[in-house]
């Protein structure tokens, strides 16, 4: 993979892409969680613990990213099946289609790390007239 | 018979400013209160006399600068946030100004919120959830979203939510404020019964006299201050 540039070229590509990944489901995360500041207020008025707040915003990164990879790997289905008839074949092995599900979880997980330590910061307060 | 509810010397004082120059403003102070089970205490003064403020300390969203707070006969003043979180899930009911349900899911499902956060999911939620809205009167409309109901009826799911966790305590802050007057009584009926036929401890935040009708006991807050209660009619 690493004998010519164009390995390396690659896999700069795909650490690149896994760094914007983050930031853009870092990005739409935080913008719902800022949406959502008084509801995340009211939970934790009527006793959610931050614990079960964590898992909230967390059960929402793994969806991103679940509804990432499918759309992900149609895609990619799609690209393979394509090359194959141009002459040019890709190889996607279902091992490599299992690491990216994994990288996909770290990546939306990774970006939900600033909208848990805002939903963690709401007071409880928030939802009264004080 | 043991309040559900006793506060002793309460105060709470805000700092506004920063540094040497921050001024004290102190919202509550020195509030001695108590409220039984079977009670309805209706909470009123002027705007800024501190009746949110006392409710959210009540309700242990809020800590008191000084004093002590008891529910059920149990201090709570010094308890750390999970144990207060605990402590609002399953002793003390909600109702909001706003209602402030969620608008993404159905009323059956904000009723059974509570629940979950108790462990209870599936059917038993369900059936639990669908029982409380039907006992205020919304049992055809458990598969309706927050923006498809009124204002008072989206304060009944409020009520079911606030009563999913069983709390022996209810706190309602303002909750007919952006009611008419018949969805306003509606609501208070239905405090009114929660108080007599459940024996919870109400207390309900309000600005509007005529719902005294319904407290057995109305509290006067002025200046962050009690002034000495008096002992209203009542409705059975």
């Amino acid at each position: 993979m690493f004998t010519t540039g164009a390995g390396i070229a690659l896999l700069i590509a795909a650490i690149m892409g896994f760094a914007v990944g983050v930031a853009v489901v870092g990005q739409t995360l935080y913008a719902s969680t800022l949406d959502r500041l008084r509801e995340y207020g009211t939970l934790k008025a009527i006793g959610a613990t931050n614990t079960y707040v964590c898992m909230l915003v967390a059960k929402q990164a793994m969806i991103l990213a679940l509804a990432g990879y499918v759309a992900a790997l149609a895609i990619s289905v799609l690209l393979v099946r394509t090359a194959q008839r141009s002459g040019a074949p890709i190889v996607l092995p279902w091992q490599l289609g299992g690491l990216l599900f994994v990288l996909a979880l770290v990546m939306s997980l990774g970006g939900a790390v600033f909208s848990i330590r805002k939903a963690l910061t709401v007071d409880p307060s928030l939802v009264m007239r004080l | 018979m043991t309040p559900l509810i006793a506060t002793e010397r309460l105060t709470k004082v805000y700092r506004s400013g920063s540094g040497a120059r921050g001024q004290e403003v102190r919202a509550i102070e020195g509030v001695d209160l108590e409220v039984e089970p079977g009670e309805l205490v209706l909470l009123m003064g002027p705007s800024g006399s501190g009746k949110s403020t006392l409710l959210s300390m009540i309700g242990c969203i809020l800590r008191p600068t000084s004093g002590r707070i008891r529910l059920g006969g149990r201090e709570v003043t010094g308890l750390r946030d999970r144990d207060l979180a605990r402590v609002r899930l399953h002793e003390i009911g909600f109702v909001f100004q706003e209602a402030r349900l969620f608008p993404s899911i159905s009323a059956v499902e904000n009723v059974e919120i509570p629940l979950e956060l108790q462990g209870i999911r599936g059917r038993e939620a369900r059936r639990r959830a669908s029982a409380l809205l039907e006992s205020v009167g919304l049992a055809a409309k458990v598969r309706e979203y927050p923006r498809e109901l009124s204002g008072g009826e989206n304060q009944r799911v409020a009520i079911a939510r606030a009563m999913a966790g069983n709390p022996s305590i209810l706190l309602a802050d303002e909750p007919t404020a952006a009611l008419d007057v018949t969805a306003g009584r509606a609501v208070f009926g239905h405090l009114r019964r929660l108080a007599r036929d459940a024996r919870l401890a109400v207390v309900v935040v309000s600005h509007d006299h005529r719902m005294e009708e319904f407290a057995t006991r109305t509290v006067k807050l002025e200046d962050g201050k009690l002034v000495p209660a008096q002992v209203a009619g009542g409705v059975a």
